[in-house]
């Protein structure tokens, strides 16, 4: 559906070229929700940009549907366009213009009859659940109101896929909550792809199917978000997840600590696994990192401990959490 | 607490009860028990006096010129009539007529006479006592116009002796060259000359008395020359004290004088007594404005009421001539200014349509043409105007130099307002496959339209204060007005006017303006 093949763009400040994409090659498939994970300045926004080519890339080539968009006429961008849409982190929507209007200006570039147009802006605002905004401006929205404005605009030409950058960044974490719940929907009932850049773990952990980790232009690590995200492979990946704990590098510690991550998946929110490790094993454990969302009743996230000195206690863990189903991994600092 | 506005409203409270005393004392000024009675009486008189002089200094002045007048035409009627007398002695001597010289039917019929050869006596005799008539009427005629001429001469002379009175009334020491003597023509008696003889006698007398007035005009002339010169000084000299300018002021306007009184009584005692209330009410910027608006009106209405008709009316063409200017050239600066402020904007490096060459030469062109000060540009344009406007002078030709002068100032001013529009928004605009034309017609001139009005309002102010300049240009419009009245006619008060109603215009540009900005505003 939608292919990077070695994309690279160098962008010329003052005269000084800067790699900002090196080298990307992705292939993303139709339907489903893909996840681009960076640091600020990885370069994610410059190559979610090349997608639509709102940027244009200096090599490579970029594939949607076997056709290739780098060399599009202007007017064949513009159709393009009307096929792979966009939402943004500041929602940019016209302040000048209702709800409603924002939502129709798609329709209008169309040149979509008014009647029939108008008809289609109250289904996509009913699908976003803002029917009843519709005559109100966008400074009267709060963000996640503004973001689902913008998402129904960005469904309005029938998008094939729809690409978001930071799209939840500006948001609380309920409200991107019920954000990402409502892009899930609509990729289900509408079998739409997305394309999803973000700088927060929790959100490819709730919605993505792949990811791929952007450090420095480069990709460092690819795959399904459970592997990715269990069996981290790449330094960027472990720095974004937060596991390469401070303290591995603090003064106060004279020698780098063995650690282990323990990956919580989906656990249920009654099950009180780690003080039960803790009864069963008879082993104190040193929590040094953690990190768990709760998503859905369900748990999600992540723990670094200290491995403990003796091999057969640090077996002894592992092995008793491999049980229950938890992914553990030995981190060496 | 509130120490200095309680010091403030004590200082104010002084010249309150001050204008408020004065005012009322004004108001009753011809109640004797007014302080203001008596001086103001003094006031009338000496105001009176000083109209009597300068009157009586006019009618001298008159009654001198048509004094020497006079004597030229007596003279000349009795030159004449000395003419006519002789030739009729001569005719009579000789017993003859020339009918050439003296044509009506008598002297043709005695010419007619003659030619056939009969006596023409008869005739004459006839003739004799028509011709006495008509010299008895002309030397009647003759002499009143000398005797006019001479009493005119002690006219000039009483009337300049009654000036040398009135400003001797204003100023006692005053002194003035003598008064000539007027001397009396010495004329032989008639006697008992009879017929053309004594016609011809008076006509003599007549010239010898007309000689005699003028050498006595001339002598008048030349005292009165002196004379009037001297009362004029005094009169110019005469000073009119500051009290008595402050008190007719006062009394003219005492109802306006008591009006600001109390006002200033009014704001004194809120100082005074409630200055925790005003500093509280003062936080409002509604009650700051309410408190402008009513000084402004105020100014205003005070200006409204000293206009006099005639004024008012300068003050309507001028208002609706200084409009005429404005709004074409706005409206025709937008014209060309709105589409160059887009270009200058969506042609600059990271735009939507980034081009160098464009952005640069329309920079430098509207930069060049903002630089060169109006007056300057007015007069550079002459040609151009006469050929655009058919006209380079008048308040219609000067739409055209405005227009050329404002354009590319509102360029610059919607290049800022549309730079305002957030890049996100284009951005997005782009995303979903909008073209160059639909970005500006949809996204940035709607999005940006609250200051756009804004902007073109502060153009209008603009080019309003550029129309002070058409009267360069032979324009009219109230800055010239202003201009005309305050540096070559010293009529302030027009001048005031013209620039206070120069000021409402802005206000009501500027308030309009954002009004309009206001309700069109949804960014919030
Ligand atoms: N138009 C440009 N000209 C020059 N450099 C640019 C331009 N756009 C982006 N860059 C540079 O490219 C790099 C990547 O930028 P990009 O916006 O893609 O980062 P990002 O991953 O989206 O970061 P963030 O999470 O902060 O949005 C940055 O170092 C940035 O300075
Ligand atoms: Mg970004």
């Amino acid at each position: 559906m939608l292919k990077l093949e070695n994309v690279c763009k160098t962008f010329y400040s003052d005269g000084q070229p800067f790699d900002a994409v090196k080298n990307v090659s992705l292939h993303i498939k139709k339907g489903e929700i893909f996840g681009i994970i960076g640091l600020s300045g990885a370069g994610k926004s410059t190559l979610i940009r090349c997608m639509n080519r709102l940027e244009t890339p200096t090599s490579g080539d970029i594939k949607i549907d076997g056709e290739s968009v780098i060399n599009m006429s202007e007017s064949q961008l513009r159709k393009l366009r009307k096929k792979v849409t966009m939402i943004f982190q500041h929602f940019n929507l016209l302040m000048q213009r209702t709800v409603a209007k924002n939502v129709r200006y798609p329709l209008e570039l169309a040149g979509v009859p008014k009647a029939q147009a108008n008809k289609r802006v109250m289904e996509l605002l009913e699908i976003v659940g803002l029917q009843d905004k519709a005559d109100n401006y966008p400074s009267q929205l709060s963000g996640g109101q503004k973001q689902r404005v913008a998402i129904a605009r960005a469904l309005a030409s029938d998008p094939e896929i729809l690409l978001c950058d930071e799209a939840t960044s500006a948001l609380d974490p309920m409200t991107t909550q019920s954000i990402l719940s409502l892009l899930q929907d609509i990729n289900r009932r509408l079998g739409l792809t997305i394309v999803i850049i973000t700088h927060e773990m929790a959100v490819i952990r709730q919605i993505c199917t792949n990811v791929a980790i952007l450090d420095g232009g480069r990709v460092a690590e690819e795959g399904s978000v459970d592997e990715v995200f269990t069996h981290t492979r790449s330094e960027a990946g472990r720095r974004l997840f937060g596991f390469v704990a401070d303290h591995a590098k603090s003064p106060e510690a004279e020698a780098p600590v063995p650690m282990l991550r323990i990956v919580f998946d989906g656990m249920k929110i009654n099950e009180p696994v780690i003080s039960e490790l803790s009864l069963k094993t008879g082993i104190a454990m040193n929590i040094l990192y953690a990190d768990v969302n709760l998503i859905n009743g369900k748990r999600y996230g992540q723990m670094t401990i200290e491995r403990p000195a003796k091999a057969e206690d640090a077996k002894l863990l592992i092995d008793t959490l491999t049980e229950q189903g938890i992914t553990v991994q030995e981190v060496d600092a | 607490m509130y120490r200095k506005s309680r010091i403030a409203g004590f200082i104010l409270l002084i010249p309150a009860v001050i204008l408020i005393l004065l005012s009322v004392s004004a108001i009753f000024v011809d109640n004797a028990a007014s302080p203001l009675n008596k001086p103001y009486e003094a006031i009338r008189i000496d105001d009176a006096n000083r109209l009597a002089a300068s009157t009586a200094i006019t009618d001298a002045e008159e009654t001198v010129t048509r004094a020497s007048t006079r004597v030229t035409d007596a003279t000349d009627a009795a030159d004449a009539a000395k003419e006519t007398t002789e030739t009729a002695m001569t005719a009579e001597d000789e017993g003859d007529y020339d009918a050439e010289t003296k044509p009506g039917e008598l002297g043709i019929a005695i010419a007619a006479a003659r030619d056939a050869g009969l006596d023409v006596t008869d005739i004459y005799d006839a003739y004799v006592p028509v011709v006495n008539t008509e010299l008895d009427t002309l030397l009647s005629d003759t002499l009143t116009t000398v005797k006019r001429a001479e009493s005119t001469i002690e006219d000039a002379v009483t009337a300049l002796t009654k000036a040398e009175d009135a400003i001797l009334v204003l100023v006692p020491d005053a002194e003035f060259e003598a008064l000539p003597e007027l001397t009396e023509a010495n004329v032989p008696k008639l006697g008992d000359l009879k017929g053309t003889a004594r016609f011809r006698r008076r006509a003599d007398n007549y010239v010898l008395r007309c000689e005699t007035a003028a050498t006595n005009v001339a002598a008048v002339e030349t005292a009165a020359a002196s004379i009037l010169d001297t009362c004029k000084t005094a009169l110019n000299d005469y000073k009119v004290p500051l009290s008595a300018t402050l008190i007719t002021f006062a009394v003219s306007r005492a109802l306006d004088l008591l009006v600001y009184g109390l006002i200033l009584l009014i704001i004194a005692l809120a100082l005074l007594v409630a200055p925790a209330w005003l500093a509280r009410k003062w936080k409002n910027p509604m009650f700051r404005k309410g408190v402008a608006f009513i000084f402004v009106v105020g100014l205003l209405a005070a200006a409204l009421h000293y206009t006099s008709g005639e004024t008012w009316e300068l003050m309507k063409t001028n208002t609706f001539d200084t409009l005429y200017m404005t709004i074409p050239s706005t409206f025709f600066a937008y014209v060309v200014g709105l589409p160059l402020g887009v270009i200058l904007v969506i042609t600059s490096p990271g735009n939507i349509r980034p081009n160098k060459t464009v952005n640069s030469v329309l920079g430098v062109i509207v930069n060049f043409l903002r630089s060169i000060p109006f007056l300057i540009l007015l007069v550079m344009l002459f040609n151009v105007t006469r050929l655009v406007m058919g006209a380079a002078i008048g308040t219609r030709a000067i739409i055209f130099p405005l227009f050329v002068a404002a354009f590319p100032y509102v360029a610059r001013i919607v290049e800022g307002s549309i730079n305002e529009v957030d890049r996100g928004v284009v951005e997005a605009a782009q995303a979903m496959g909008s073209n160059t034309f639909q970005i500006i017609t949809k996204v940035l001139i709607p999005e940006s339209l609250p200051s756009l009005i804004n902007g073109a309002a502060i153009c209008m102010t603009t080019i309003l204060s550029y129309t002070a300049m058409a009267g360069s240009a032979g324009g009219e419009g109230l800055g010239k007005v202003a201009v005309i009245y305050g540096l070559n006619y010293r009529q302030y008060d027009v001048m005031y006017l013209a620039s206070l109603l120069l000021v409402a215009l802005v206000q009501i540009i500027q308030i309009g303006g954002g009004l309009l900005m206001r309700a069109v505003d949804h960014r919030k």
